[in-house]
């Protein structure tokens, strides 16, 4: 599994030069002291950070942009589609965002152009960014985590929560 | 757009949940996972000391890490009456699947029986029986009374053929050793029923008669070898998506190079090499793909012939490398007789064979080349020959079948390190039974004997013949008429009076009738014409023992409850028995009665040691207690003794150069070419337009009786998929996802169109054993002589019926190959 493994290193590689990241974590800390409640009762769901990975005009048509959310350790990618798709942000309904690490056994997936899926060097799991990243072919139990995206007045392009658990955490925000 | 389960966090298994073994029941591969169970009130914390995994949570773990499981691997069950949290995932100590899962495997937990999280509530929990117009639930006592009645009086009326069985004969779910070994107990132990037939075939019959019959048994190699050969060679057989983790976990270090340590450890100063791949299929798939990807296109041949022409080619290998003196002579000599005469018998000519199969001649030396050609130094090239359903459910079974064994024995593969001639197979196997010899050969062809209105009772276990049977249209046409009539009969009659409740079923059959009950564990298809339903239990729901394609047992220890009141299909059929010898008692037939005696059980572990313990090869070293302590590796059959604690097993079977015969000589065959065998065949192929071939796909396979209550599974294939070139598409105005009919003289059925560019004009390929859509309503009745059938050679038409509804628009159609 050593190619494997350099897959993997290189796919950390590729996201931790990717440009665009901020992470906005402490916005979602709470203020109230600890003491004034004997038990701090624990959500009944994650608490997703709202952060900015992108402005519009970052975006080219069916290029990849790298990104990482909820934090740096979970790398992902903003596509801009060039075709409306279901799900799909921004003014042309074609802008979309998803994890990059395999739900199947955390192995980076690489974008295809040619057809507009994200594809498993690990085991050929495929997902198709057109819809909502169905797995196309399979080795994952679940369809590939999407980003639910937020498109401000300036074009900010904001990821507000993921639909599916991460590979490689039992809580998407850690 | 496509499912999702909005799950963004799961609770955490603690450091003290209780630690259990688990086999995937799915497919033959029987992958090795763990599971983690603890009472439903608490979990573990991410620091360390806190989980089972002893690593920090509260950061992200890296690709392959033991410590996370996907939504899939997680559910809340009942153990002994409790609530407990499960979590089922791969187990990495595990050497077949070295910690993967596969993509069924992986949903073990998400298809349990799970009341608090709504899964699987399909489940059978109480026993059901006809009354007042439906199926109704009741009391264990009350339904084996009806059933022991009913197969008594008609047992009593037309002697023990007027039984009609349908069991399953394998490992996994639906099956085991405890449960083939209770259901042949009461059906070849206390009777001699003749008219049975298996899970997935009209008869009692194996599927590799033409191997065994020379002498070698089919499983008879072990995983590894498939790392250690020069070449496989692959037949009608798709790996990557039907026996997944031993295709990925032992196929690819081969064709990545990746095992070469292990062949130069193995092997010493002969010259080895990455693996080279011969794959027969006239599809290409998504493991003709993958090879490519891991070995290089130069070092695969996928060899796309016309369908069912598999023995003119390994008539043709076998002459060429005979010729060419490719062969093992000492082996030849010392373990096999009749070599010449199948030389002189089965002689093709090159030009014959590429005429008959549509290859060009020079593939088929190239191929031959590979498997047979004496490496640098003269040291003989080490080939693995793998087949499945493309054989097996294939043209001429039985010949060709034995043709390949020719070609594996004449190179010397069988017995070898990184050889071998096997099949991949289904299930897990399983099988502890009486003998059959009463069932003679050729077998009963049960189907056809129901179809003309043969039988009065049918004990059904785990098939389900409307999805998964030939013929099928018209078999659910008839096997419905019939079971009607009872059921009429049932309703005019109070259900308390059992006296003229067993008069009226009685009087129904002797009209035409059938009796039908149904043991599963979900409301299959057939089910609906079932007039007695019992709830059974499935693998981690009892104590399980089976062996996957390397002969490896294990041991699934009981991780839940069953639902309701549902029990071990071996201790259902014991206490059939109990009934049937009361019921007899009461007749005044105590001689009859005396022969349902042994089926005192009282847990699976009971029938277990009675069965496999008591009366299989090996069986006497093995228990639960060892086989517990040897976890999910187990160990490979034959058990050959005990030592320091554990059991001693066999890597590779005929190591010795001794075969299954009496003079321990394998015997090579006559395998003649004779076109299209079974009937009708030739005549169907030349009215029709389309090659109907069908098989199956990763995501269902083995697992559809399940996945049917699976949102995730359904979401990707509401209906069953048929491949389609483009051409052909636009030729019948079909656009993706459009519901189409496949119809020809023997039925018709529907599938969703899939546009698949690979796929060759006017051949078609069909997800099989679909419930949306039965392929084999489209399969003729024509069987080999020995009643296999030949699902894969059928023709047929196709039109559009409908526009791709409302459940397919969202789904992807794209290429299933992986691209890079």
């Amino acid at each position: 599994m050593k190619r494997c493994q350099s897959l993997v290193d290189a796919g950390r590689r590729q996201f931790l030069t990717g440009a665009g990241v901020m992470t906005a974590g402490a916005a979602a800390a709470t203020v109230l002291p600890a003491e004034a409640r004997a038990a701090d009762p624990a959500a009944a769901l994650v608490k997703y950070p709202v952060n900015r990975l992108a402005n519009l005009k970052d975006l080219t048509a069916n290029e990849p942009f790298d990104v990482a959310y909820p934090d740096d350790d979970a790398p992902g990618v903003l596509l801009k589609l060039g075709t409306r798709v279901a799900g799909g942000a921004g003014p042309d309904g074609d802008i979309v965002g998803f994890s990059t690490v395999c739900p199947h056994k955390g192995y980076p997936l690489a974008y295809s152009t040619g057809d507009k899926t994200l594809n498993c060097p690990g085991h050929y799991s495929r997902f198709d960014c057109e819809k909502g990243g169905q797995q196309v072919w399979e080795q994952a139990t679940q369809n590939l985590p999407q980003y639910t995206l937020r498109i401000d007045d300036k074009g900010d392009i904001y990821a507000e929560g993921v639909d599916e658990l991460l590979y490689g955490r039992l809580s998407n925000v850690l | 757009m496509a499912y999702k389960r909005q799950i963004g966090r799961l609770p955490i298994v603690p450091a003290n949940a209780k630690v259990q073994n688990v086999v995937c029941h799915y497919c033959i591969v029987g992958c090795g996972y763990k599971a983690y169970s603890w009472d439903a009130r608490y979990e573990g914390g991410t620091a360390p000391a806190d989980n089972a995994f002893g690593v920090d949570l509260a950061e992200q773990q890296g690709a392959d890490t033991p410590a996370w499981y996907a939504p899939s691997m997680y559910n809340l069950v009942r153990q002994e009456g409790r609530d407990v949290h499960i979590v089922i995932k791969p187990d990495r100590e595990c050497t077949v699947n070295s910690g993967l899962g596969s993509v069924r495997g992986a949903r073990i937990a998400e298809m349990s029986y799970s009341r608090q999280r709504n899964t699987q509530l399909q489940r059978l929990t109480d026993p059901l029986v006809w009354r007042y117009g439906q199926l109704q639930p009741t009391s264990w006592e009350d339904a084996l009374d009806l059933v022991a009645r009913v197969t008594s009086a008609v047992i009593a009326e037309q002697g023990e053929d007027g039984l009609f069985v349908s069991a399953f004969d394998h490992g996994g779910a639906g099956g085991g050793y405890e449960n083939t070994w209770g259901t042949g107990k009461l059906y070849f132990g206390a009777m001699k029923v003749k008219n049975i037939r298996i899970h997935n075939r009209p008869a009692y019959n194996s599927e590799v008669h033409g191997s065994r019959d020379m002498g070698v048994g089919e499983l008879n190699n072990c995983y590894e070898d498939a790392q250690l050969a020069d070449t496989i060679v692959a037949v009608g057989t798709n790996p990557l998506e039907a026996q997944t983790n031993y295709f990925l976990n032992h196929w690819v270090p081969n064709l990545r190079g990746t095992s070469l340590d292990k062949k130069k450890a193995e092997f010493g100063d002969e010259p080895v090499a990455p693996g080279r791949i011969v794959i027969l299929d006239p599809r290409r798939t998504v493991t003709v793909n993958a090879c490519e990807i891991e070995a290089g296109k130069d070092n695969v041949l996928h060899l796309a012939l016309n369908s069912g022409t598999d023995l003119a080619l390994f008539n043709a290998w076998f002459t060429y490398a005979a010729e060419k003196g490719w062969v093992d002579r000492d082996f030849i000599g010392a373990s096999t007789k009749d070599f010449d005469e199948a030389v002189a018998a089965n002689k093709v000519s090159l030009a014959e064979a590429a005429e008959i199969t549509g290859l060009s001649q020079a593939d088929i030396v190239k191929a031959i080349n590979w498997i047979a050609e004496p490496k640098a130094g003269g040291a003989r090239r080490r080939a693995m020959f793998a087949y499945e359903k493309g054989l097996i459910w294939g043209n001429d079974n039985y010949r060709t079948n034995q043709s390949l064994v020719n070609l594996a024995l004449a190179t010397g593969n069988i017995g070898r390190a990184g050889g071998g001639c096997v099949r991949m197979g289904g299930h897990q196997e399983g099988y502890s039974r009486p003998s059959d010899a009463h069932v003679g050969r050729p077998a009963a062809y049960v189907d056809k004997l129901l179809i003309e209105g043969k039988g009065g009772v049918h004990h059904i276990w785990g098939c389900d013949h409307y999805k998964t049977t030939l013929n099928a249209m018209e078999f659910k046409r008839v096997y419905k008429k019939r079971t009607d009539m009872v059921k009429d009969a049932m309703n005019a009659v109070p259900y308390g009076d059992r006296p003229a409740m067993v008069a009226a079923i009685m009087d129904a059959i002797r009209k035409g009738g059938l009796f039908s009950v149904d043991v599963d564990i979900v409301p299959t298809k057939v089910g609906e014409a079932a007039h007695v339903m019992l709830p059974a239990a499935t693998s981690g729901e009892m104590n399980l023992t089976s062996m996957n394609g390397e002969r490896r047992m294990r041991l699934t220890e009981r991780y839940m409850d069953p639902p309701g009141v549902a029990m071990p299909d071996c201790l259902i059929a014991a206490r059939i028995a109990n009934n049937m010898q009361r019921v007899f008692g009461e007749m005044g037939k105590a001689e009859v009665a005396a022969k349902f005696s042994g089926f005192d059980w009282k847990t699976e572990e009971d029938a277990f040691m009675d069965g496999y313990h008591g009366h299989e090869k090996g069986g006497e070293f093995v228990t639960y207690d060892l086989l517990r302590r040897m976890g999910t590796n187990g160990f490979q059959e034959p058990a050959t003794s005990v030592e320091n604690g554990r059991i001693v097993g066999t890597k590779r079977l005929f190591a010795d150069g001794k075969f299954n015969k009496p003079d321990g000589k394998a015997v090579f065959a006559a395998t003649q070419w004779r076109g299209l065998e079974a009937p009708g065949k030739q005549a169907e192929k030349d009215k029709f337009p389309f090659l109907i071939n069908n098989g199956r796909a990763n995501l269902v396979w083995q697992s559809a009786y399940l996945d049917v209550e699976n949102e995730f599974v359904m979401d990707r294939w509401p209906y069953p998929f048929i491949e389609m070139n483009p051409v052909d598409m636009a030729d019948l105005g079909l656009r993706q996802g459009d519901l189409v009919e496949i119809y020809n003289d023997n039925g018709s059925t529907q599938a969703m169109a899939y546009p698949t560019p690979t796929a060759k004009p006017k051949q078609a390929f069909m997800l099989f054993g679909y419930p949306t859509g039965v392929q084999g309503n489209v399969v003729s009745a024509g069987v080999n002589e020995f009643v296999i059938p030949n699902y894969k050679q059928t023709w047929g038409s196709i039109r559009k019926i409908a526009d791709a509804p409302k459940s397919v628009e969202h789904l992807t159609f794209k290429s299933k190959e992986y691209i890079f």
